[in-house]
């Protein structure tokens, strides 16, 4: 890191700020702070809406699959149009006609008190804790890649958005994602152009295209039916839509965005804008990864890219041996395959049969790949078992390769990839903590200057405690990996229930109380079980789930709320 | 109070809620709309199955 790039992520810093604070000015109450008075356009809602989505481990870490797996991850996103249309149909008009601030207080509208209660309780549960792993996971990476200490990053992040989050409230959250979405764009685009223009002169695009589909890294359909596979196309496509229900249709980050609309017509386009552009949008993101792999065909990338667990296998005695011998091993093998790609990259540049070239590539990488999953395996038995370096192999190239500036621009879109999802969580955090518990618990009969200073600081104490949370990550060990699927296990269950508000007039709130522990229970029963089904699934089993319980336990208790009936 | 808060005062609460729920004004109904975003999809989905094909 130059000076030049600290200066690039100084000005983006005190931009953010000062937009922030300028745009936020003038908010007189609940209305103003938290949905912008309704007087968002679709574009704007529309860039929100991906930002929140897009968190710096998204950036981070898809390129790493792209490099590593190749373009199956895409599959995810399968589901994620037709769920906005879906959404577009039922619950938008409804949260937006209901006039709500929050998703779960149309649940007290349509049931009772206490399934407001709980989903918001959960809601805050699950996004309180995983804004501090939003915070401290692209910390981590940050800090070992470039060698900046994680405190600062993790200060930067988390007290950089709670600051602005609560001086301009929502107006202001929402045109600073503007800005950082437009930034992650062009982060994105500096970084594919990178890529490309990194590889050798004999190497055309096409040909680094079909050097990377020939080890099958730009297959973007598998239609194995098998559940257990994580990425394919039917969980990609029936778990993806219950994924992205859940997410932007009973996730109150998602929702807020889409009630500032100035009339259901802009929410719709908003909600329908991301349906077109996050397909295309990670496809480019996972494509630079891709092409990743084929700029390492000609420059040697190192044998793990986190160099600090590296560092840690060279110092180990008792391992040090096993490396040095694996090192020399790495080192042939990547003159070999590197040999074997210039050869299979000119042949065809030439044209005409590629078959001998193609073949003896395939043996050399596997060979490469082979020797580095032994150095991997080394680590592992240092670093535990669930050590992966997915999310160094970006940082490491933008670091290594890319000129002084440009390098200050990525990390300016990783921060701001990072902080756009965490505002957007602090935002929703204190919405529901002033609305569902504040405003309906303590009192509701203050005026709009007490609830304005009430969200404030509700918006600190989030934005502190995730902070002070995210500090304290590195000791919690694998807890952190339970923290961040934590959300994962409640939200098809609160889908469920909005679909039991929707589609099933009988529905009752015993029925949509029990629905919701029902949902939770579905899910952890599936892990509990050993199941190795992929996780794409758990929001479908969840919602599925609550709804079937919800139904009956409706029907059970259907008197208990109209007792003259049982008469 | 700014003009364009005094707009907003003035603004019909019919209109916030359903009034302005217009179709987008290029293809007359929503549902022609939603078909349209639908049908883009599977154009996404045939040219990144097109892609895979190509590059193999």
């Amino acid at each position: 890191m130059q000076f030049l790039d600290w200066v690039v992520v100084a000005i983006y810093l005190a931009f953010v700020i000062v937009i922030g604070y300028r745009t936020g000015r003038g908010n007189k109450g609940l209305d103003d702070f938290f949905l912008a008075r309704r007087s968002m356009p679709w574009y704007a809602i529309g860039l929100s809406v991906m930002a929140t989505q897009a968190s710096a481990i998204t950036l981070v870490g898809t390129p790493g699959q792209g490099y590593i797996q190749g373009m199956s991850f895409i599959q995810v996103y399968f589901g994620l149009p037709i769920a906005m249309v879906i959404l577009c149909v039922t619950l938008v008009p409804f949260f937006y006609r209901s006039r709500v601030f929050t998703a779960y207080e149309y649940l007290e509208q349509r049931f009772d008190g206490k399934t407001r209660s709980l989903t918001s309780f959960l809601f805050l549960l699950g996004r309180g804790l995983s804004d501090a792993v939003v915070i401290y996971a692209p910390s981590v990476v940050l800090s070992i890649v470039f060698g900046i200490d994680e405190k600062i990053i993790i200060l930067a992040i988390g007290m950089g958005s709670t600051i602005y989050t609560s001086l301009g409230g929502m107006r202001a959250v929402m045109w600073v994602e503007v800005c950082q979405m437009l930034i992650i764009f062009l982060g994105i685009l500096f970084c594919l152009a990178s890529v490309v223009f990194g590889l050798p002169d004999e190497v055309t695009f096409m040909s680094a295209l079909k050097l990377a589909g020939s080890t099958g890294r730009l297959e973007t359909f598998d239609f194995n039916p098998d559940p257990t596979v994580t990425y394919t196309f039917w969980t990609g496509l029936l778990g993806g839509i219950f994924l992205m229900l859940s997410y932007f249709g009973c996730d109150q980050s998602q929702v807020q965005r889409y009630l500032t609309a100035r009339s259901l017509t802009e929410s719709r386009l908003a909600l329908l804008f991301s349906a077109v552009v996050k397909i295309p949008m990670q496809f480019v993101i996972l494509l630079t990864g891709t092409l990743l792999f084929v700029f390492y065909q000609f420059e040697k990338p190192p044998v793990v890219f986190n160099n600090v667990a590296l560092e840690r296998l060279k110092s180990n005695t008792q391992h040090a041996e096993q490396y040095e011998a694996l090192q020399v091993a790495y080192n042939n093998a990547f003159e070999g395959r590197r040999a074997s790609a210039e050869t299979f990259a000119k042949a065809l540049a030439e044209g005409g049969v590629v078959d001998i070239e193609r073949q003896a590539f395939l043996v050399a990488n596997e060979n490469f790949e082979n020797t580095r999953e032994e150095v991997v395996e080394l680590v592992q038995l240092r670093e535990g078992p669930s050590f992966s370096d997915t999310n160094y192999v970006f940082p490491t190239f933008v670091l290594t390769q890319l000129p002084v500036g440009v390098m200050g621009l990525i990390l300016v879109a990783i921060f701001a990839a990072s902080m756009s999802t965490v505002e957007s969580e602090l935002t929703s955090l204190s919405t529901v903590t002033v609305i569902d518990f504040y405003r309906r618990y303590v009192t509701n009969t203050e005026t709009d200057r007490h609830y304005l200073i009430i969200s404030r600081v509700a918006t600190l104490f989030w934005g502190t405690f995730a902070t002070f949370c995210a500090f304290y990550m590195g000791s919690m060990g694998s807890a952190i990996e339970a923290v961040n699927r934590i959300g994962s296990y409640f939200f098809g269950a609160i889908l469920g229930v909005f679909i039991l508000a929707l589609c099933v007039p009988r529905a009752n709130g015993h029925g949509a109380f029990a629905g919701v522990a029902a949902g939770i229970l579905g899910v952890q029963f599936t892990i509990w079980s050993g199941s190795s089904i992929s996780f794409l699934y758990y929001n479908l089993i969840g919602a599925v789930s609550a709804i079937v319980v919800g139904y009956l336990v409706s029907i059970i208790t259907a008197h208990w709320s109209n007792p003259s009936r049982s008469v | 109070m700014s003009k364009q808060d005094e707009v907003r005062e003035n603004v019909k609460p019919e209109l916030c809620e359903e009034g302005v729920d217009a179709p987008p004004p290029i293809l007359g109904t929503w549902s022609w709309f939603y078909a349209v975003i639908i049908l883009n999809t599977l154009v996404v989905y045939f040219m990144l199955l097109l892609f895979s094909v190509l590059t193999r």
